[in-house]
């Protein structure tokens, strides 16, 4: 596991690590932002690496989804593993997200 | 497994991760940041703050906010009554309906409703207010559950300690920069004493003006070449400037003779170092050898000294460092009966009683001293101010200290032989 993963961009879409914490969901929230700031109105953020979300990087991911609300953007979570859409929806985050 | 034990798992998480978070020496600032978001990941709260409460100003400072927007204030000011209800409630969620009732939550409900907050928690540890969460609606849409609300008081906690230790230590900062400052304050005020005292003395003697400052100086010096600390420097100079005091209680006209004074004189003035020692025994000095240095800066290694002619290591040190700036101080100054003599007569005045009256490791490093500064290896012009310039740059004095401090502590046999040949006493070869 890659404590910290880098978080490539493709496009609009952003490739979240294996492990989503302090660190690496703050480089998805600073590529978020840039990218809102440009002028994105459809934010995706590709889980297909991701293992783990701890409860900061959930945070920041609700962060990410509010700031997107906030410039009228709509968010994509793509590729997210099954543990993942379960801790989702017990948290109410895919109630503001598109899963793909 | 059901959802409510899920969600108990991912708290417990949290709750373990803040706790690690907390006692980590990480940036107090970083700390509640994080905070802040294990309470909203826990839960999964879109929106919240974290704010310390300041007891002088009366208000609650956001440390940490997230999605409250650009205008949500971040000082908040508190009324008595809000205290009041603070600590009568404790750490207890409050809902923001039941909230309303505060006296402050009516000047900033417009901001608050805005913001979609659904809970507030007084942050009170050992009965004390620490500072208040605010947080925003759950992502799920749901309300606050019983479950949702020990979480936040276990984790409520977990930072209103943490808030409390950073309080403690702030507190235990301020006093000991008080402290720092008062002491300061009163080791000033101790050397304006001790040099009010030292120029008391120089006062009695019209002759030796300023001779227990110099004396304090060059005892100083003395301490600097030794390699001693600070405080150990400072206090050399006190014992140098305070070595004389004794002298207070002798008659002027005996301090003041304008010749060789009689037997009867010598024995009356003679008893200063004893006189001095009694004046300075009753003071807490910071430095306790500083009577030594008064009582014992007559004696002499060969035990030729007085008031009690002590040999060698029955002096005390620092009595040792101050009679050589004593004597150093009398040879060059001049005297009602004698001019003051030249510096390299005094450098080997020095060297040749270096191990009967004088300590021959304190000359050396004095002599050192003295080079250091007319070699310019030493910046500050310690003697050239106290002696004046053109005393201490005459001819051959560089040349001079070389060769002795070669010949009473020899470094190698070529040094040795190229100082004698600068000054023209040429080796046979």
């Amino acid at each position: 596991m890659n404590d910290g993963a880098a978080t490539p961009v493709e496009g609009n879409v952003i490739f979240a690590g294996d492990y989503i914490n302090k660190l690496a969901g703050e480089q998805i929230e600073h590529e978020a932002k840039r990218r809102l700031a440009d002028g994105c109105k459809q934010l995706t953020v590709n889980f297909s690496k991701t293992e783990i979300i701890n409860s900061i990087g959930i945070s920041i991911l609700l962060g990410v989804i509010d700031s997107a609300s906030n410039k009228g953007a709509t968010v994509v979570f793509s590729d997210v593993n099954e543990n993942t859409v379960e801790l989702f929806d017990m948290l109410g985050v895919s109630k503001h997200v598109t899963l793909a | 497994m059901t959802e409510n034990d899920s969600k108990l798992i991912h708290a417990f998480g949290a709750l373990a991760e803040l706790g690690h978070e907390i006692t980590n020496k990480n940036n107090f600032q970083e700390t509640i940041r994080t905070s802040l978001h294990l309470i909203s990941g826990a839960l999964g709260i879109m929106r919240g703050a974290v704010a310390r409460y300041s007891r002088f100003g009366h208000e609650l400072n956001m440390m940490a906010v997230r999605g409250l927007g650009d205008d949500f204030p971040l000082s908040l000011s508190l009324t008595t009554e809000d205290e009041r209800q603070f600590l009568t409630n404790g750490l207890v969620p409050i809902d923001i309906q039941s909230a309303k009732v505060l006296p402050f939550f009516q000047v900033y409900d417009a901001s608050f409703e805005r913001r979609r907050l659904e809970l507030f928690v007084p942050l009170v540890v050992r009965e004390e207010i620490v500072g208040a969460l605010f947080l925003g609606e759950k992502a799920t849409g749901e309300g606050y559950s019983n479950h949702d609300k020990e979480i936040i008081c276990a984790m409520g906690r977990h930072i209103g300690v943490a808030i409390a230790q950073r309080n403690l230590m702030a507190e235990i900062e301020r006093h000991a920069e008080e402290n720092r400052q008062l002491f300061n304050e009163m080791r000033s005020t101790y050397h304006d004493t001790v040099k009010a005292f030292a120029a008391a003395i120089d006062c009695k003697d019209k002759y030796t003006e300023g001779h227990s400052v110099r004396v304090g100086k060059f005892s100083e010096v003395i301490a600097l070449e030794l390699g001693w600390g600070s405080d150990e420097v400072e206090g050399a100079a006190v014992a140098g400037y305070l070595h004389d005091v004794g002298k207070l209680t002798v008659e002027r006209k005996i301090i003041n003779a304008p010749y060789r004074i009689n037997a009867k004189e010598s024995a009356e003035l003679n008893k200063h170092p004893a006189v001095g020692y009694e004046i300075l025994l009753p003071i807490h000095h910071p430095f306790t050898d500083v009577p030594l240095a008064a009582k014992y800066h007559h004696e002499r290694l060969d035990g030729r000294g007085y008031p009690d002619g002590l040999y060698d290591r029955e002096i005390p040190f620092i009595a040792k460092i101050v009679n050589l700036a004593d004597s150093f101080d009398a040879m060059t100054t001049d005297r009602p009966y004698r001019a003051r003599r030249q510096a390299k007569d005094v450098v080997e005045d020095l060297q040749k009683n270096a191990g009967k009256q004088f300590a021959p490791e304190l000359v050396t490093s004095f002599l050192g001293g003295m080079l250091k500064e007319l070699t310019g290896e030493e910046r500050n012009k310690r003697f050239r101010r106290l002696l004046g310039r053109e005393y201490m740059e005459a001819d051959g004095i560089v040349d001079k200290l070389r060769y002795t401090l070669n010949e009473m502590a020899p470094t190698t046999p070529m040094t040795y032989i190229a100082a004698a040949a600068s000054v023209g006493d040429r080796p046979v070869h």
